[in-house]
């Protein structure tokens, strides 16, 4: 089924990548970025409200691609949280970190993610996935010079990842439904960055632009909506989803390091998405919450993170040493977006995180009381962070508090966390 | 070396470092003084920076401030080129068609700028258009004058877009200064301490580990009455306390103390001394011998005020609030030392090994590149020259050269500049006006304290009461001596802190101490120190809580008449007391070596030197008050730092007695008739207290005012009243609370009410703005509006011929006006180094200073709220005398020779007989040339200041001269 | 007074703080500058409303003789089971205490416009001041305990933002951050609490109020539930309530403005936790372990908090240790049943202990005058231990006070640290894998750069 509002949407993406690709001049580039980045956000939110607009229906059954306006369900709010991610990525990427060709590339990856709930179909979807994987991996061989080379560490668990994912999309569609699921959930797992399938991320958070971090990040959750894994392999999944919540929430809060600190955290927060995923249905309306808001604020977070390194260079968390006097929206702009990922009450994140614990609270007792302990621990990380980068010191190097264009996309993204956090949208 | 030998040198080493150490006394007993003390053999801007280097902190205003005074006209061109221009005369220019050095110097002075620093520098290099646009610094013409530049260099047709052409030239430019900057290493700093060593080693700051404890030891060891236990066997030192408690066994579970319980039995046991512990320690630490003296001063700087606590108890036990203690600083270190020992074997232990990112690397000085990159496009320099390698290179040079401290002294010297130049213009210009008038009859004096506080009250009294003399003597008033008050639990010293006391005054009640008293006592320790335990404290809780909301509302919404309320509440009748000042015949020394009273002659000495130094002995008028200060407030714990400093920081109410009371003796009066001074019988003395806080007059002794002078002691009273308010009012303008139209009647209120709320951090403003200090006599600066800003000494050249009352007046008043004005200046210039930073947070230790917090550095110096208004320049002395001799006085005696030869205040000589004035400068006096503004004019103070908040400049003010200078200034006004 | 009106009043006391706080945050955002006294202003103004609206409330409830009002406002969100209720409850335990709390946020929006006048945090303090004073109305009049953990953990960021307050200085933000680290641990309490209630009994909010007008929850159907409830609702107040072990951040804490030192952890902040407890008796009631652990715990926590408090040589840390000492006599009072006992300790403790520290800048003052009032210096305390304990002993009892119980070397060296240490074993093998992954190869001793 081919679904037109996001197939516009990518279509946006892909050919902006090309124009800002071209651009010679970076600060041109990103603004292009920003604008069509903006447009696209504008386009998913408004043209589903123009619903009586549909010049043609899905009559086409039987012969060729179905085909509808909207995606149904919870992949609804995919392009809209994907689109707002993209634009907060675009806008804040530091030009040091983010040249044209690396904006370019987060535009492709921004199609990608809304091609998978464009086209829906599962041949499509490995192919999206692959193309992600290659994506990041071109990104990351022209980034990394040195001995150890993260392309290679990237390589090593995508390339198994997308062949299984292949190779078990292809078994289950011929019969096989527990070997494919089991390919399928392995190759999820790396992809999610699952214990004990993870060894790739915190280098990959650690030295990777954060703005492909990000967008990368967004990307498969349109697949994980389209699942269809057989019972007993969910359940495993989201036990093993929860124990990496509590595995990376403690990892997280002992980090010296502040993109380690967000590497753990976004992979608890992955963590526990995909535990309530395979939860009860209050449980999967939680973790989807859950995702819309880590979407945003995640990205919140990993943005602001970047916009500070870009000012202050390498960021670490042994002792508070930030000014909070010199750069007090960034720092606002990062507590928000911290407190949202962890659900804190008030933001999207809270309905998001309370529902997925009640919801939970019905399969074993370990399983919630577990969530519960990870959620607690990673609000620790996220005020260990804030108050060591943004306090504890008199002194600065004359960095400055956020330009407009920052503030923009910021003001979007941490408006829509309160609104929603108000008025959530319980899908 | 020998054992012994090692541990002579340490306690010599100690000695050494020590002279570093804050030297600020407990809280109650706080006396204003130079914080640099230990760097006054240096030239003043000298000794800030290397200061600055050991303490951290910082050596003047920041450049921000400095560039808000440039743009507020509070720095004025004309005294950026005067800087500039002594700073670097003539010269050629930077690179060909540049500017001079001293050009180059007050354009730069003229435009400050921030410099990002490493990455915050990148950052806006490539996020910004610093690169590519002209600075928004430029001015027109500049602009103009850059793209015509810009335009000589294309030489294809058609001229490109404006934006084009800006980022050419501005490229060029910044490629040809980029290949020209030198590269800088990075800053690698040296290790001195072990703690250093380890820091670099493991990334372990082991000050961390350390800190907490030994300031739980120190105040716990030094507590002064806070802490219902005290320390176990503190009285054998801190050294043995400290062995005592962490030797025992089960020792505390930190990691990093494991083995201390062992190690401290085994060094009691073989009984070691603090040197060999610290020997011990040093070496165990590889600090190498040659540096130990470095390694003591850095380690006991990095708790300054613990150990400066330290010290002062061991070097003046009897300044301790309450109870001495055996502190030395030799055991404080000894303790500290072995703290540092075993967490730096514990950072080591725990340390997985490698070593921290290496800080030294070498990369091109990028801040310095963008610096002169501004610079090239602000000043009058053609960008084609830059791109000779060797002119680029002359250039970073030149702005190199002149970096931030350098820029800063520029900036400070501009600053005070300008307000040497006001000062002294006004001083002159006013002693136009007052010259050869006619003196209104005088039919009363008063004595005040040389305070620049009085200067207000002393203006507005003549103001208000023409007929009124003032005269400033420093506020002991000569009486120094040692004093017990009626109510007061031990007798403290009333003198500069510079004099031994040797008279013990003490004031006696004629009835017994009422037992109701007594009772109250008892009931309110009974409750503050019982709400704080666990049985008395729940009954206290439940039972008194309820009129705690009462005491919370009135407190907090209606402070001023919850404070009278309560006050009535607990109201007692003044006891009628009395000073007992002349010895009894017969009587001995008492304790401590004092002598109960002044016998006759003494007294006569000390009266004779008022009158004569004053000149107050002239011509006596019917009533002489003789006015000593001091301040109370709530919420302060700084509150005897807004008191008297000639009296040591204590309230100089009972040294004004004390003088009256000699000065009414009729045997003293005798006595000074035989030295040719007349007190004419007709004259009677009062002394009286005023209370610079809530601007309130006390007098003493008033029933003993004979039938012939009550009249007379009556009016006075009631103008000094008048002044009061009017001195209240003007001191308003300052509290941001108070309504710049506040009503006069509303001004004493206003200020009473800052003194009794518990939620005001500011009950005043202490000596903040001090700036100048006139000793000569007050006819010459009489009616000129001063805004509470200068010291005022009265000082009469005439009676003075050989120039020794002079020299004792500037022995005293130097140092003290001197160490309050430098106080207040590094106070201000780094709230948090030399200051104690903002009093919010301000927690109350031991009942002898102050930590920021539940457990810092007990913080010396004076709190953000007292300083905040302060203008710091360097104190202004002008000195009605002639050059040579105050020469001669300045060069014979080493106090002063270091103060004025090293810039510590600024001297001036102004003549007694003309309006010649000469400067001080570099060794010499150089005649000072006015620059001449025509001062305001107004009737009162009053007009001045009205509806102004900021520093004012000076002006006359009519109402206290004579009616021919009145008439002469405003008929100047109309023409 | 009509029912509309009583839910409007019961809703502002908690709605008016939130309002302003909403409001200055969006203005602040904007980044306009805002004069000091209309900030001040607002907020006073509004604890000033919400005190008049509790008092009111509580006025027409002594004087209609009504057990309690509550307002509902509907749900949030979710449906079904997990139904998440807007609910408040002015009953007569929850209204005395919301008029103290809103009383004593206003008195220190008053007392603070002078007191942090000309300060550059202004804004900031206020804008805390608020989210707490919120925070609190919102545990205090919760009828549904969910609402009741939204409340508590912006109490508990407002809280931790204002000791760091002054963040320039380093002490002032680790301390901050570790009275978050220990709130939140102890958070994870209160959420375990909520969800098992909602779990066994099918609701969090209160069902209904009693003869002695004290609403009620549901009560588990067990024991064991009940027991897991109780325990997890007490590990909760404890981190609150500074109770033993976890107290040691409660002296850290007042680095903070002394307004806000007075008003939050002399007062407010540290009674949430035993208003936690007193809030939800019913729902623990039916374990008689929990009031055992309860009554040990405070008393444990009175007998160290005094035995510790003796020792402190600094005004703020010594009247921390007595509220310590107080709130865990309050515990024991909880634990024994003696609810109005507890609830007239805990607001009377708090008028008495804000006071006293507002007043702690003046101890040098205050000790001059109490030593002029005896006529004397004053007698020396402590003597009777001297005489009842042997030197041995007292010298160990006092370097215990000193070290404050050993509890915070304990749980930074040992509990975190040993956490710590175990999780860094764990990184640097993942580390080494991946680095083997990455290079191709294991490092060899030749290759080590």
């Amino acid at each position: 089924m081919i679904v037109v509002v996001p197939s516009l949407v990518a279509v946006l993406f892909l050919v902006s990548s090309v124009v800002v690709g071209r651009l010679a001049d970076w600060q041109v580039a990103r603004r292009a970025a920003v604008a069509c980045a903006s447009a696209a956000t504008i386009l998913a939110v408004a043209l589903p409200w123009s619903g009586g607009f549909v010049p043609f229906s899905p009559s086409g059954r039987g012969s060729g691609p179905a085909f509808a306006v909207l995606p149904e369900g919870t992949a609804r709010l995919v392009v809209v949280a994907t689109c707002a991610a993209g634009l907060l990525v675009v806008a804040m990427s530091p030009l040091a970190s983010h040249p044209p060709a690396t904006l370019a590339r987060i535009l492709r990856l921004l199609a990608v993610s809304c091609g998978f709930v464009a086209v829906r179909h599962q041949a499509v979807a490995v192919v999206l996935w692959a193309l992600s994987a290659w994506l990041v991996w071109a990104e990351l061989r022209g980034h990394d010079e040195g001995r150890e080379r993260l392309d290679r560490l990237f390589a090593v668990y995508h390339l198994p990842g997308v062949l299984l994912l292949g190779v078990g999309t292809v078994l289950s569609a011929t019969g096989w439904r527990t070997a494919g699921g089991a390919l399928v959930v392995i190759a999820i797992m790396t992809r999610f960055a699952v214990v004990p399938l993870h060894s790739w991320y915190p280098r990959f958070v650690e030295r990777a632009p954060l703005g492909v971090v990000v967008v990368f990040a967004t990307a498969p959750f349109g697949l994980l909506t389209q699942l269809d894994l057989p019972a007993p392999l969910a359940r495993d999944l989201a036990l093993l989803g929860g124990l990496t919540a509590v595995v990376a929430a403690v990892f997280g809060v002992v980090q010296t390091e502040a993109r380690r600190a967000l590497a753990f955290l976004t992979m608890s927060q992955t963590g526990l998405v995909m535990c309530g995923l395979g939860g009860s249905s209050e449980a999967v309306s939680g973790a989807v919450l859950t995702w819309e808001a880590s979407a945003l604020a995640v990205s919140g977070l990993a943005m602001t993170l970047a916009a500070l390194e870009a000012r202050r260079g390498t960021l670490s968390l042994r002792v508070p040493s930030g000014n909070f006097a010199r750069t007090p929206r960034l720092a606002v702009a990062f507590l928000l977006c911290g407190l949202a990922t962890v659900g804190f009450p008030l933001s999207l994140g809270f309905a998001g995180g309370h529902l997925l614990i009640h919801g939970s609270v019905t399969g074993s007792p370990a399983v919630w009381l577990a969530l519960a302990g990870a959620v607690g621990v990673n609000g620790m990380t996220v005020m260990r962070c804030f108050f060591a980068l943004f306090a504890g010191s008199r002194t600065h190097s004359g960095e400055r508090d956020l330009v407009p264009l920052e503030t923009y996309a910021l003001t979007i993204t941490i408006g829509a966390l309160l609104v929603g956090g108000l008025f959530p949208l319980v899908p | 070396m020998s054992h012994l030998d090692l541990a002579t040198d340490v306690a010599e080493l100690v000695e050494r470092a020590a002279r570093l150490l804050p030297d600020q006394a407990p809280l109650q007993t706080f006396v204003h003084h130079n914080t640099l003390h230990a760097f006054e053999h240096l030239p003043f801007d000298e000794a800030v920076v290397s200061a600055a280097r050991v303490f951290g902190t910082e050596p003047f205003q920041t450049e921000t401030a400095f560039l808000g005074h440039v743009e507020s006209g509070r720095i004025r061109p004309a005294d950026l080129d005067a800087v500039a221009e002594a700073e670097a005369r003539g010269g050629s220019p930077i690179v060909p068609g540049g500017p001079t050095r001293a050009r180059f110097l007050a354009l730069r002075l003229r435009h400050l700028f921030e410099v990002p620093r490493g990455a915050a520098l990148d950052w806006l290099l490539l996020e910004t258009d610093a690169r590519t646009r002209l600075t928004a610094l430029l001015d027109p013409r500049r602009r103009a004058e850059l793209l015509t530049q810009a335009r000589r260099d294309w030489t294809t047709t058609p001229e490109p877009s404006a934006r084009a052409l800006q980022a050419r030239l501005l490229d060029t430019l910044w490629n040809s200064l980029e290949a020209a900057a030198p590269l800088v290493p990075g800053t690698g700093a040296v290790p001195v301490r072990g703690r250093d060593r380890v820091l670099a080693a493991t990334g372990t700051d082991t000050d961390e580990l350390v800190h907490p404890l030994l300031i739980r030891l120190s105040a716990a060891f030094l507590d002064q009455g806070v802490a219902y236990w005290p320390m176990p066997e503190r009285e054998r030192g801190f050294l043995h306390a400290f062995r005592r408690l962490y030797g025992q066994a089960g020792g505390p579970p930190d990691r990093f103390l494991r083995g201390l319980g062992a190690e401290l039995r085994r060094q009691e046991a073989e009984g070691w001394t603090a040197e060999r512990t610290i020997v011990t320690a040093l070496r165990e630490l590889a600090v190498p011998e040659e540096s130990w003296g470095a390694a003591i001063e850095a380690t006991l700087l990095s708790l300054r005020g613990w150990a400066g606590m330290m010290r002062q108890f061991e070097h003046r036990p009897e300044r301790a609030p309450v109870e001495a203690r055996a502190a030395r600083l030799l055991d404080y270190l000894a303790v500290q030392l072995v703290l540092d020992v075993h967490a730096a074997r514990h950072a080591m232990r725990n340390h997985p090994g490698g070593s921290a990112p290496d800080d030294t690397a070498v990369r091109p000085g990028l801040d310095l590149v963008y610096e002169a990159f501004v610079l090239a496009q602000v000043m009058p320099v053609d960008t084609a020259v830059l791109a000779e390698p060797e002119h680029a290179a002359a250039w970073l040079g030149a702005v190199a050269s002149c970096d931030e401290t350098e820029r800063r002294r520029l900036l400070h010297l501009a600053y005070e500049r300008r307000h040497r130049v006001g000062a002294l213009d006004a001083l002159r210009a006013h002693q136009r006006v007052v010259a050869g008038a006619e003196a209104p009859p005088v039919t009363m004096q008063a004595v005040f304290c040389i305070d620049e506080r009085e200067e207000s009250l002393r203006r507005h009294l003549e103001e208000h009461f023409p007929q009124a003399e003032t005269y400033g003597y420093a506020g002991f008033f000569g009486v120094a001596m040692t004093y017990r008050g009626v109510d007061e639990v031990r007798a403290r010293p009333l003198c500069p802190v510079v004099v031994t006391p040797r008279h013990l005054v003490v004031e006696e009640s004629a009835e017994a101490r009422t037992a109701q008293r007594n009772g109250r006592g008892g009931l309110s320790l009974g409750l503050s120190v019982g709400s704080r335990t666990l049985a008395r404290g729940s009954v206290i809780a439940l039972g008194l809580g309820a009129t705690q909301v009462v005491t919370l509302v009135g407190r907090c919404l209606f402070p001023r008449l919850f404070h009278r309320w309560s006050r009535r509440l607990g109201h007692t009748p003044e006891a009628v007391t009395r000073l007992v000042v002349e010895r009894a015949p017969g009587a001995v020394e008492t304790e401590g070596g004092l002598l109960p009273g002044y016998s006759v002659p003494e007294m006569v000495e000390v009266v004779a030197a008022a009158l004569r130094t004053t000149g107050l002995g002239r011509g006596l008028a019917p009533v002489v008050l003789v006015v000593g200060h001091g301040s109370s407030s709530l919420n302060n714990p700084h509150e005897s730092a807004h008191d008297c400093g000639a009296t040591g920081g204590g309230r100089g109410g009972p040294n004004a007695r004390a003088f009256a009371v000699m000065a009414n003796h009729p045997g003293v009066r005798a006595g000074l008739r035989d030295l040719g001074l007349v007190i004419p019988d007709g004259t009677w003395f009062l002394g009286a207290y005023h209370n610079t806080c809530d601007d309130s007059m006390t007098y003493y002794d008033e029933d003993l005012v004979p039938e012939r002078s009550r009249q007379a002691v009556g009016e006075a009273k009631r103008v000094m009243a008048r002044a009061c308010v009017l001195a209240a009012h003007e001191r308003c303008r300052r509290f941001e609370s108070a309504p710049l139209d506040l009503p006069l009647d509303a001004a004493l209120a206003h200020v009473e009410s800052h003194t009794v709320d518990l939620g005001q951090p500011r009950p005043e403003y202490g000596h903040a703005t001090n700036a100048v200090a006139v000793v000569g006599r007050r006819s010459r600066t009489r009616g000129l509006f001063l805004d509470r800003r200068a010291f005022l000494v009265s000082y009469d050249p005439e009676g003075d011929p050989a120039g020794d009352l002079l020299t004792n007046l500037l022995l005293a008043a130097g140092p003290v006006c001197a160490g309050i004005n430098l106080e207040y200046y590094f106070s201000y210039v780094d709230p948090a180094g030399y200051g104690c930073g903002t009093k919010l947070p301000h927690n109350i230790v031991g009942l002898l200073g102050v930590m920021d917090g539940h457990a810092s550095d007990l913080r010396t110096g004076l709190p953000w709220q007292m300083v905040e208004i302060h203008e710091p320049v360097r104190l202004l002395l002008v000195v009605e005398a002639e050059p040579e001799r105050l020469a001669a006085i300045v060069g014979a005696h080493a106090v002063l020779e270091r103060l004025v030869s090293n810039g510590w205040i600024q001297l001036v000589a102004w003549s007694p007989d003309s309006e010649a004035m000469h400067v001080f400068e570099r060794g010499g006096f150089v005649p000072y040339v006015q620059e001449g503004e025509v001062l305001p004019t107004v009737h009162r103070s009053a007009h001045f200041y009205a509806g102004r908040r900021e520093h004012l400049g000076f002006a006359h003010v009519t109402a206290a001269l004579g009616t021919a200078q009145r008439r002469e200034l405003v008929g100047e006004e109309a023409s | 007074m009509s029912e509309t009106l009583q839910r409007l009043l019961l809703l502002s006391v908690a709605g008016l703080p939130l309002g302003v706080f909403a409001l200055m945050g969006a203005f602040a955002w904007q980044g306009r500058r805002r004069v000091e006294r209309a900030v001040s202003t607002a907020v006073a103004l509004a604890f000033g409303l919400a005190t008049a609206a509790a008092l009111t409330l509580a006025c027409v409830m002594v004087g209609e003789g009504r057990a309690a009002v509550t307002a509902p406002v509907g749900t949030w969100f979710g449906s079904g089971e997990s139904e998440f209720h807007l609910l408040l409850v002015g009953d007569r335990l929850s209204l005395p205490f919301a008029v103290l709390a809103a009383l004593l946020c206003c008195l220190i929006g008053v007392f603070s416009r002078r007191y942090l006048h000309r300060e550059p945090g202004y804004l900031r303090f206020y804008m805390l001041l608020a989210l707490f004073g919120a925070g609190v109305e919102l545990v205090t009049l919760a009828g549904a305990l969910e609402l009741t953990l939204v409340g508590w953990e912006l109490a508990g960021l407002s809280s931790a933002l204002l000791i760091a307050f002054f963040h320039e200085r380093r002490r002032p933000v680790e301390h901050g951050l570790r009275a978050f680290l220990v709130y939140r641990a102890c958070d994870v309490g209160l959420l375990v609490a909520v969800v098992w209630l909602h779990h066994t009994t099918g609701s969090s909010s209160v069902a209904g109020t009693d003869g002695a007008g004290w609403a009620l929850f549901r009560v588990p159907a067990t024991r064991g539930d009940a027991l897991l409830i109780g325990l997890a609702l007490l590990w909760a107040s404890m981190g609150k309530a500074a109770q033993v072990p976890l107290g040691g951040w409660l002296p850290r804490a007042m680095e903070g403005p002394t307004p806000s030192s007075a008003v939050f952890y002399g007062a407010i902040s540290v009674s949430l936790g035993p208003y936690l407890l007193l809030r939800t008796e019913s729902a623990w009631s039916g374990a008689p372990g929990v009031r055992t652990a309860i009554v040990v715990v405070g008393a444990l926590t009175a007998i160290h908090a005094t035995l510790v408090g003796r020792a402190q040589t600094d005004i703020k840390s010594t009247l921390a240790y007595a509220s310590m000492t107080q709130i865990g006599v309050v515990l024991v009072e909880v634990g024994l049943g003696l609810r109005y006992l507890a609830l007239a300790h805990l607001v009377a403790h708090a008028a008495l202990r804000s006071a006293q520290i507002l007043r702690s800048p003046s101890l040098i003052h205050d000790h001059h005058h109490l030593e002029q009032a005896l006529g004397g210096p004053l007698p020396p305390t402590g003597r009777h231990l001297d005489r009842v304990v042997p030197r041995g002993v007292r010298a160990w009892l006092y370097r215990y006070a000193l070290e404050r119980g050993y509890f915070d070397a304990w749980l930074r060296d040992h509990v975190v640290g040993g956490l710590t240490r175990l999780v860094r074993r764990a990184e640097s093998l993942d580390e080494r894998w991946a680095r083997l992954l990455s290079t191709g190869s294991y490092p060899r001793e030749g290759q080590k750069s």
